[in-house]
């Protein structure tokens, strides 16, 4: 408005010569409007901009704490680093144990399984010669007590026989008295 | 009362009508034994399927001048009842019930040979002191038995045969 007003031409042709009170009014009005602009839009600025840089520190503040708590995780890692290293032997020692432990038992079991199994066939073995021999005895018992029965029946008379009977009643008596 | 006793108790009451119990008794222990011993006379007299005269027939024919017509009858009438399969299990009933009736124990004496009027009496005797009472003595021929004498008094076994004796030395074998 101004730059308008100072390249206006009048009609003698000097400039502002006769607006010169224009320029006055003109400035004057510019300072009242430019003095409300300050005075009622100047807290809101003045407070947007303050929210504004209080949200900026908010932010570096979290990002602060952010960087803070990754050190100290970064600084808890590194610390905890050598206890990896010895866990990691631990648990190689305790697989080596165990490896070598179910070694020794598998050799142990397949041992005893192996014991056991030659046990029983010792066993079989000789439960069989015991059984064949045992039929072979029942066998030839058979066959005595078939020829001793027919020989015994042979020989024994009708005196025999009713000596056999009379003595079986004497041994009755005897046991009664 | 199963049917055995039942035929039993009828045989019981015609040989102790016909006053004949130890012979009839005798006469069916025979025939009895006779029938186990002989599978084909067994299936033969127990087929319901031949004629109850064919069957009568066979019976007599056996029996004839061996055992009494009050046997003979006895039989015949478990031959025609269809019970010869079931007639050793009867005359068992009926000898222990005619023991009883008798107020005597039942004795089965077997042996190889017969025992003497003697012998039967001395045994009689020396069985009812270990019975403590009378004894009637049912006696066997058991040529099985070899020598010597087992008597079966109730549920006791009094053996003294031969063939005992060596089935106990082929044990201690």
């Amino acid at each position: 408005m101004h730059l308008g007003i100072f390249a206006a031409e009048g009609p003698n042709g000097y400039q502002l010569a006769s607006d010169i009170n224009e320029v006055y009014w003109g400035s004057a009005a510019f300072f009242v409007v430019l003095g409300l602009l300050i005075w009622k839009a100047g807290p809101a600025i003045v407070k947007g901009l303050n929210g504004r840089t209080e949200r900026i520190q908010k932010e570096f503040d979290a990002a602060n704490e952010a960087r803070a708590i990754a050190e100290q995780s970064l600084s808890a890692t590194s610390a905890g680093a050598p206890d990896i290293g010895a866990e990691s032997a631990r648990i190689k020692a305790e697989a080596a144990e165990t490896a070598t432990r179910l070694r020794v038992d598998t050799a142990a079991r397949a041992n005893a399984e192996a014991a056991a199994m030659k046990e029983r066939a010792t066993n079989d073995i000789q439960n069989q010669t015991r059984q064949a021999i045992a039929d072979l005895r029942e066998e030839i018992s058979s066959l005595t007590r078939a020829s001793t029965e027919a020989l015994v029946a042979e020989r024994l008379d009708a005196g025999s026989q009713s000596g056999l009977i009379d003595s079986y009643i004497s041994s009755l008596e005897t046991s009664n008295r | 009362m199963s049917a055995t006793d039942s035929y039993a108790d009828a045989i019981l009451a015609i040989a102790t009508a016909e006053g004949d119990v130890s012979g009839t008794r005798s006469e069916l222990l025979s025939f009895s034994k006779e029938l186990q011993n002989n599978n084909e006379l067994r299936s033969t007299l127990a087929n319901t399927l031949l004629p109850a005269d064919t069957r009568n027939q066979i019976v007599d024919d056996l029996l004839a001048g061996k055992a009494s017509n009050t046997t003979r009858s006895i039989i015949g009438l478990l031959v025609n009842a269809g019970r010869a399969g079931d007639l050793s299990q009867i005359v068992d009933a009926f000898v222990g019930k005619a023991a009883k009736s008798s107020g005597k124990r039942l004795a089965v004496v077997r042996s190889a040979v017969p025992l003497s009027a003697d012998q039967q009496a001395r045994l009689s005797a020396a069985l009812a002191v270990q019975a403590g009472g009378p004894v009637e003595l049912q006696t066997e021929i058991d040529p099985s038995v070899v020598g010597g004498v087992v008597t079966t008094l109730g549920d006791i076994v009094i053996d003294g045969t031969v063939r005992s004796r060596i089935n106990k030395m082929r044990e201690a074998l």
